[in-house]
């Protein structure tokens, strides 16, 4: 099924959603989690990704860009805003009640401890992200979805609503820093 | 330079495993309401007063809405200034961000269904930009 098809769908009955959601959420969930290196924090703007996007798909209009881009969009912005407040908002884990659910819990920590000892696994990873973390955050959002999510920079540049040619001289600039403060290791 | 885009490249990064709690998650959200980016009482507040007006202007004899705004302006300067300027300014930046702010979420959809959603927004910019210039001009 398209992308078109499923927007479709969900337009005309929106739990249909949980497809989209159940496509989509393991790479979005991944983007976060990369590029905060945190399980908590990343479990909390992935759910507000798509609650943002469940929110108002009702006006998504494929005509600009795919989902899986609107996505990016969404999940890129609110990590931004992670990175300038660095505060715990009110959570949507909080607003929907979940969190006092005993499975849910239970799964949340399940899979904490696995994605943990997983992200444990990439020493080399974790030095780069410190570093990473200290630039600027339009440089960080450039190298995160060029090296770690290994996207095209016709892809790239439409998440971050840019030209290709300002992209590539955001990416050489922070490439740039970023290898300085890394031979600093 | 080189060297360093291949070190990046060729790096091992964590990988998502299936989530256990997504199920959960994604029932939740389907549930959940979202609240409208504006509500309706921000609208009602200033229509209420541009009514309170239009009312006495229409049924007290000899008063006109200009007149009621002006003695209004002359009695209590402070509140004419906070009513008629200062809440209508913070309205309209409030709704120019709230536009902005849908308008990134949505997409950025050029759509019909997208202009019906702002309408409250739209709506309450007018009103605001009306109460400034009938607070400036009688």
């Amino acid at each position: 099924m398209s992308e078109i098809e499923l927007l479709d769908r969900i337009k005309n009955n929106p739990s249909e959603f949980s497809e989209l959601f159940h496509l989509y959420h393991k790479p979005i969930f991944g983007y976060i989690f990369r590029r905060t290196g945190n399980f908590d924090d990343t479990a909390d703007l992935a759910a507000e990704t798509f609650f943002k996007a469940f929110a108002h798909i009702k006006d998504f209009s494929y005509r600009s860009v795919s989902i899986k881009v609107w996505l990016y969009r969404i999940a890129t912005n609110e990590v931004n805003l992670y990175f300038r407040h660095k505060q715990k908002h009110n959570t949507l884990f909080a607003k929907t009640g979940i969190e006092n659910e005993e499975p849910f819990n239970r799964y949340l920590l399940e899979d904490k401890q696995e994605l943990e000892a997983e992200y444990e696994k990439h020493e080399q990873f974790i030095k780069v992200l410190e570093h990473l973390k200290t630039l600027p955050l339009k440089y960080q959002e450039v190298i995160s979805l060029k090296y770690f999510e290994e996207k095209e920079n016709k892809e790239i540049a439409e998440i971050l609503n840019m030209n290709e040619g300002t992209l590539k001289s955001r990416l050489s600039r922070g490439l740039e820093k970023l290898r300085i403060k890394c031979n600093q290791i | 330079m080189a060297n360093f885009e291949d070190t990046l490249t060729q790096m091992t990064k964590p990988e998502v495993p299936e989530l256990k709690h997504k199920n959960i998650l994604a029932n939740a959200i389907i549930r959940t309401k979202s609240k409208s980016a504006v509500s309706w009482w921000w609208i009602s507040v200033p229509l209420y007063v541009i009514c309170a007006f239009v009312m006495k202007s229409l049924y007290m004899p000899h008063a006109t809405l200009a007149s009621n705004l002006k003695a209004l302006a002359s009695k209590d300067k402070y509140a004419a200034f906070l009513f008629f300027l200062t809440v209508p300014l913070v309205l309209i930046v409030v709704n120019v961000f709230s536009i902005k702010e849908i308008y990134f979420l949505s997409g950025s959809p050029r759509t019909i269904r997208f202009f019906k959603t702002i309408s409250g927004n739209v709506s309450l910019i007018v009103l605001s930009v009306i109460i400034i210039i009938i607070f400036l001009f009688t």
